[in-house]
C-alpha cells in the first residue's frame, strides 16, 4: 500500500511518535495493580473485606495504648478551632495525578495486653513505623515492627517464653494491600456540608441511625477516622469536620504551630478516666492523635498519666506510586 | 522452552487470576501509548494508555478469548477514549493543547521549527482534520499503527468493506487539498493507493 505508507511517512515527518517514559509505564502499571487488587477485594467473602477489618480495628483501639512525648500545648484564652476551620474552607485541593498515591508516615507505640497463660496478661509496649499508600478506595500499608518495651522485668521475660515476639512480627516489614475500601474509608462518601455531615454520622453511629445520641469521645473517634491524614480528605470535608468538633463538649488548646488540640474527657469501664485528643494543623489536617489514661480503675495496671494509643503523622506527599517515597 | 500464553489465552485466565492479565500489559502498553500520545500529546496520552489497560482488564469478560491478538481490542479502546478526549477538549477544557481542526492529532511544539518549510504539515494535518470523524478515525488508526484493515474493522466494529471504502474517501480528500495547497506532488503518491491488504 503504497499511500498508506507514505501517509505513514508523511505522519511520522509531521508529528514523530513520542515514546513513553519509565515513568509513564510504572504509573500504568500501578494503575493496573490497582484494578487487580481491588477485582480480588471484589471477590473476598465479606468477613476478610476491609470495611470489616476497619470496624474490627476501631474495636482494637480500645485496648490499645501507646506512649509517646507530648509535643508542648499552651492554653489559650481563644482557642482557634473554628478560624481553622473557616481558613480550611478557603484551601485548594490537592490534585492526585493519574497513578499517583497520597503518602504519609505514622510512628506509634502501641501497648498490647496479651494472655500468656489462664488469666495472666501481659502489657507491653510495641512500636510501629507505617508508611501509608493511598488512592481513591486503594491502599497499601508497610509496616515495620520495632522492639517491644516493657513495664517490668517479669513481663518481659513471659513475652518472650510464649513466643509473642514471633506472634507480632518483631523486627520485621510487612506490606498490606488493601483494595476496594469503599465503605466507611471512602472519603467521597461524605458530606462536606456541617449539617448533613452530622445526619451522615449519627447514622453511622447512633444506635438505629437516631440522631444526636452519639457521646463525644465516639464522636472524636470517628472524625479522627475521617481526618486520618492517609484519607487526604479535600479541605471542605475537613473543615466541615472541625466544625462537628466544634460542636461537641470538648476542650480546646491552641498549640505552639499555629494549631489546635482538641480533648474530651471520658469514663471507660475497664480502664479507668480516658482523655482522647486530636492535635489539628492550621491546615486542618490531623497531626497526631492520642490517649491519655488519666486516672486507671483500680485494677488496671498502667499508671496514671501514662499517654494512651498515640500516632503523629507526616504530612500527606503525592508520590508516584505504591512504595515510593517523598524527594527530601 | 517457557509456553508463553497468548493474549486470549492471558485474558481468559485473568479472570480467574487478575495478574495474569500482566503480559498484556508487557506487550502491548508501548505502542498504545504511541498511537494516543500522537492523538492527544505524551501528557494526556499517558493517563489515557493506562486508562485503556484498566479498562480492559475491567471488561476483559467481553474479549473473545478464541482471538490471539488483543491490539485490535485495545486500538479500539483507544480510539474511543483519544474521540472523547477530543470531545472534552471542543467543551473548551483544555484550549491551549495545541492541535488544529478540532484536536485530531497532536504537534509537538519543540518539533515545529525543523519539519518543513513549505508547510506541509499544516496542510496535512488541515486535509485530515477536515475529513469525515469516521473516515478521519480510520485513516489514523490505519496510519498510526500496524493494524490491518481487517484488525481496524475489529478495533471499530464496523465490516472490512466500510475499512476500505472509507481510507479510499479519505485518501482522495487528502490528496484534493494537498493538490489545491500547491503540493501536488505529494499529492501524486497518493495516487498509487492500492487495497494489497488482504486483511
Amino acid at each position: 500500500m503504497p499511500a498508506d505508507n507514505r501517509l505513514r511517512d508523511l505522519l511520522t515527518e509531521v508529528a514523530p511518535p513520542p515514546e513513553p517514559t519509565a515513568d509513564h509505564r510504572e504509573r500504568a502499571r500501578a494503575a493496573l495493580h490497582g484494578s487487580f487488587r481491588a477485582d480480588r477485594k471484589a471477590r473476598r467473602p465479606i468477613w476478610q473485606r476491609p470495611a470489616v477489618a476497619w470496624s474490627t480495628a476501631v474495636a482494637a483501639v480500645a485496648v490499645v495504648v501507646t506512649i509517646a512525648v507530648l509535643p508542648g500545648s499552651t492554653p489559650s484564652v481563644e482557642a482557634n478551632l473554628a478560624d481553622i476551620a473557616r481558613a480550611t474552607r478557603e484551601l485548594a485541593a490537592d490534585e492526585l495525578p493519574v497513578g499517583s498515591y497520597v503518602h504519609t508516615s505514622t510512628n506509634a507505640t502501641t501497648l498490647v495486653a496479651h494472655p500468656v497463660a489462664d488469666g495472666i496478661l501481659v502489657f507491653y509496649l510495641l512500636p510501629q513505623a507505617v508508611d501509608t499508600w493511598t488512592r481513591g478506595t486503594t491502599e497499601q500499608t508497610r509496616t515495620r515492627v520495632g522492639t517491644p518495651l516493657f513495664f517490668d522485668a517479669e513481663s518481659e521475660k513471659a513475652y518472650y517464653a510464649a513466643g509473642l515476639d514471633v506472634a507480632d512480627n518483631v523486627g520485621e516489614t510487612s506490606i498490606q494491600l488493601l483494595g476496594d475500601v469503599a465503605n466507611v474509608l471512602d472519603i467521597s462518601r461524605w458530606s462536606d456540608d456541617l449539617a448533613t455531615l452530622r445526619k451522615q454520622i449519627d447514622a453511622e453511629l447512633g444506635p438505629n441511625g437516631e440522631v444526636g445520641l452519639v457521646t463525644a469521645d465516639r464522636m472524636i473517634d470517628f472524625v479522627a477516622e475521617l481526618l486520618n491524614p492517609s484519607l487526604n480528605a479535600p479541605p471542605p470535608l475537613r473543615a466541615a469536620l472541625l466544625e462537628v468538633l466544634g460542636g461537641l463538649d470538648v476542650e480546646t488548646t491552641s498549640l505552639a504551630n499555629g494549631g489546635v488540640r482538641v480533648t474530651v474527657r471520658f469514663e471507660q469501664a475497664e480502664a479507668g478516666t480516658i482523655d482522647r485528643q486530636l492535635d489539628i494543623g492550621k491546615d486542618g489536617r490531623l497531626r497526631a492523635r492520642r490517649q491519655i489514661l488519666v486516672e486507671p480503675s483500680a485494677d488496671f495496671p498502667i499508671p496514671a498519666g501514662t499517654v494512651t494509643a498515640e500516632s503523629i503523622w507526616s504530612h500527606p506527599t503525592i508520590v508516584d506510586g505504591p512504595g515510593a517515597f517523598p524527594t527530601p | 522452552m517457557e509456553n508463553v500464553p497468548t493474549d486470549g489465552e492471558a485474558i481468559r485466565l485473568s479472570v480467574a487470576r487478575p495478574e495474569a492479565f500482566e503480559p498484556v500489559f508487557d506487550r502491548h502498553y508501548d505502542s498504545i501509548f504511541r498511537y494516543l500520545a500522537r492523538r492527544v500529546g505524551p501528557d494526556v496520552g499517558g493517563e489515557l494508555a493506562s486508562e485503556v489497560f484498566t479498562i480492559a482488564f475491567a471488561e476483559r469478560h467481553r474479549f473473545d478469548s478464541e482471538t490471539d491478538d488483543a491490539r485490535p481490542w485495545l486500538y479500539g479502546i483507544a480510539a474511543n477514549l483519544a474521540r472523547r478526549q477530543a470531545r472534552t477538549w471542543r467543551r473548551g477544557r483544555r484550549a491551549t493543547q495545541r492541535a488544529l481542526g478540532g484536536n485530531v492529532i497532536w504537534l509537538d511544539p519543540a518539533a515545529e521549527d525543523r519539519i518543513d518549510a513549505q508547510g506541509l504539515r499544516q496542510v496535512l494535518i488541515s486535509a485530515i482534520s477536515q475529513l469525515r470523524t469516521s473516515e478521519r478515525e480510520v485513516l489514523l488508526l490505519h496510519a498510526l499503527t500496524d493494524l490491518t484493515y481487517r484488525e481496524v474493522a475489529g478495533a471499530l466494529s464496523i465490516p472490512i468493506g466500510t475499512v476500505r471504502s472509507r481510507l479510499s474517501r479519505a485518501r482522495r480528500q487528502v490528496r484534493e487539498l494537498l493538490i489545491e495547497a500547491g503540493h501536488p506532488e505529494v499529492a501524486a503518491e497518493f495516487d498509487q493507493a492500492g487495497d494489497a491488504d488482504a486483511g
